[in-house]
């Protein structure tokens, strides 16, 4: 059972040194170690540019202008801090299979992963959890103080998943858009209705959830680097041979045997909802990531801040 | 324990085990587990075929296989009984003696006249000992004369289905006809008589060297036989001038260069080595009178065994021509036959014997199916 930010001694020590660079520049900030936008006064020096009208004055080339009576501002290139807020999926269909090689269990190694380089890096942390019985949400507000990993880390110890699907997740998604960069971690099968209108993404088996990718399309619109990450379990993925009655744990009455005649069909539809989720994220210019519950949350953790890294 | 049809047992076995492994197979709802991406398992009736460790409705199942059992074993017709591999049954046609060493070991002996009459009588027989044996053996004992078979010999004898075994015996000696004959000492026909055996005072055979009286006519009108044997032929009218090889009567022929005499009409009972007849038969009232053209005169002719025979025949009763002869090898082989024995299960009248039991057996796997289907719907109301 995962606790206290001691219990991720292991994945705390290897993550340690790793960078999480924004996939672009960011847009504002306090003073980070990210790429800003802006234009200022750090000592990296980017290019000349020609006064104009309203320029600060304190920014001129003073030796250059009494060089070759050449009014030039030197720009040089800002860092900015990147709030970066977690968002976990904490519905009973995350506690699959039991114990540490659970959904759930992945999810909060990955999920500390991601904070201890981004607290590393200066940016401010919180994290938000929704789900359990009664969609109940757990969160720390984002901080780069010390201490902070120890407050995510009960927060990630305090949540108790379990419940049904509801929609908590997507309203937390939509009500973030303040900060810059967004992480969602979850297994996007909290859906509760299966939106007839939208024949394009509806798949055999199950639609996709409509309330959390269209909050996380409209947090990819509005500028902010949003990540998801999708966490399955092996035995998702490859489901045993044996017979039983599959059932829903969100939904109990959702029951469907699985035989070995269905294994087949049944790997088939979930491959084709994957893509079709993956797709449709990207497409939004959401990061699409694909975790397994069974894989090294360190690798997993290094291939998504690896990833399209802006420079 | 017998069985006539084993492979029922192996078959009813077999179903009984299908049966059993149904029950281990039965459809249900296999054990539910949490499966987070279950709308993903494409859609099926819940049961599905699940192998349990314990049978289901075990009740149910002992009934089922007990009913198949019962079945089985109803079809595969078991016997209890203790069954002899060997039924013997003896059939003695004719009048003879039978060999004690025939008889040892029979099961039932039959005795009859004629080989026709004692093949039916063996053929109802074999019914009576077909349910104690596996097969059955017949024993046909016979001097196997012409006088024992008749034309539908054969065809009861196709009606055993199985070969047999043909003893043949000698045939008691036929009754010596006493023929009266009033004979010179010196008449080869009174030594072939006497050699024959056939003298006597008073017979149903007469014999008259010269041509017979009215007495002796009125004597063969009351059912006797008078045999007119000229001793001298000259005056008879009947030589035709020739001569002739041999002369046949019964079964026997004279080789000897004899005078050609033909008796009038009637009917042939002797043959000339060319067909003609040498002797004739004419029937008088329920008796007869008959004509013999033969000349026994010339040398040692009279004291031939050969001619003895056909003295005997020639002065046998009214319509008897002589002992009848031996049957044909081939129709011996053919009341022989060939090949196994007869199979005693295929024996009429035998089932009846073991009906009862299949029937018993029939209802307790009725008994069993009704309860099956009694319990059936009180376990699973429709």
């Amino acid at each position: 059972v995962l606790r206290s930010a001691t219990d991720y001694g292991k994945l705390l020590e290897a993550v340690r040194g790793m960078t999480w660079p924004s996939r672009r520049p960011v847009r504002t900030g306090a003073p980070g170690a990210h790429r800003s936008r802006l234009r200022g006064v750090s000592p990296e020096f980017s290019e000349y540019r020609p006064y104009r009208q309203g320029d600060d004055p304190r920014r001129l080339d003073w030796k250059l202008l009494a060089r070759t009576d050449r009014a030039f501002l030197r720009l040089a290139t800002d860092r900015a801090t990147l709030p970066t807020v977690l968002l976990l999926d904490a519905t009973a269909s995350m506690v699959f299979p039991d114990g540490a090689a659970a959904k759930w269990a992945q999810a909060q190694r990955v999920a500390m992963g991601l904070a201890a380089i981004a607290l590393g890096a200066g940016d401010p942390v919180g994290v938000t959890i929704a789900g359990g019985a009664g969609s109940t949400v757990w969160r720390t507000q984002p901080r780069t103080r010390a201490g902070t990993l120890g407050r995510i880390a009960a927060a990630l110890a305090e949540a108790e998943p379990g419940g049904g699907p509801s929609d908590t997740l997507a309203t937390e998604v939509e009500q973030v858009r303040w900060a810059t960069r967004v992480v969602v971690l979850s297994d996007f099968l909290d859906e509760t209705v299966e939106p007839p209108d939208r024949p394009a993404v509806r798949l055999p088996g199950g639609a996709l959830p409509d309330g959390l990718v269209a909050a996380l399309r409209t947090l990819a619109a509005a500028g902010v680097e949003t990540h998801a990450v999708h966490v399955v379990a092996r035995e998702e993925l490859a489901p045993e041979r044996a017979t039983f009655v599959a059932v829903d744990p969100e939904s109990p009455s959702l029951r469907r045997p699985l035989v070995a005649e269905s294994v087949e069909e049944y790997v088939r539809r979930f491959a084709a909802w994957r893509d079709v989720l993956a797709g449709v994220l990207r497409d939004a210019d959401v990061a699409y990531h694909l975790v397994v519950n069974d894989e090294p949350a360190v690798g997993a953790v290094r291939r998504l801040t690896a990833s399209r890294s802006a420079r | 324990m017998s069985v006539a049809v084993p492979l029922f047992f192996l078959g009813g076995a077999a179903l009984a085990a299908a049966v059993a492994a149904l029950h281990f197979l039965a459809r249900r709802e296999p054990k539910p587990r949490p499966f987070p991406t279950a709308r993903f398992v494409p859609e099926r009736p819940a049961r599905a075929p699940a192998v349990a460790r314990r049978p289901s409705d075990l009740v149910l199942m002992a009934l089922r296989v007990a009913a198949v059992v019962l079945l089985a074993v109803a079809f595969a017709r078991p016997t209890l009984e203790t069954r002899r591999p060997l039924g013997r049954v003896v059939l003695a046609a004719g009048d003879f003696e039978l060999p004690p060493a025939v008889t040892a070991g029979a099961d039932t002996v039959v005795r009859s006249a004629g080989l026709s009459a004692g093949l039916v009588r063996a053929l109802r027989a074999a019914a009576a000992v077909a349910p104690g044996v596996d097969s059955l053996e017949l024993v046909i004992v016979s001097p196997f004369t012409e006088a024992h078979a008749d034309a539908a010999t054969l065809g009861i004898r196709a009606e055993w289905n199985g070969r047999a075994e043909v003893v043949r015996v000698a045939a008691s000696e036929p009754s010596v006809p006493a023929v009266e004959a009033t004979l010179g000492p010196d008449d080869p026909l009174a030594a072939a008589i006497a050699l024959a055996g056939l003298a006597g005072e008073r017979g149903t055979v007469r014999v008259r060297r010269v041509p017979p009286s009215a007495a002796d006519s009125a004597w063969a009108g009351a059912g006797a036989a008078l045999v007119y044997w000229p001793a001298d032929l000259t005056a008879t009218g009947w030589l035709t001038g020739d001569t002739t090889g041999a002369v046949t009567a019964g079964h026997a022929t004279v080789v000897h260069a004899f005078r050609r005499a033909t008796p009038p009409g009637g009917r042939a009972v002797a043959w000339w080595a060319d067909g003609t007849a040498a002797a004739a038969e004419h029937t008088l009232g329920t008796g007869c009178v008959r004509e013999v053209g033969i000349d026994l005169a010339a040398g040692d002719l009279a004291l031939r065994e050969t001619t003895r025979r056909v003295v005997a025949a020639l002065l046998a009763p009214c319509g008897d021509r002589g002992s009848a002869g031996p049957l044909s090898d081939s129709v011996v082989a053919a009341l022989a036959g060939a090949g196994p024995l007869r199979d005693a299960r295929g024996v009429p009248g035998r089932m009846p014997a073991r009906v009862p039991a299949q029937i018993a057996l029939l209802v307790g796997a009725a008994i069993v199916l009704v309860a099956e289907q009694t319990l059936r719907r009180r376990v699973k109301p429709s």
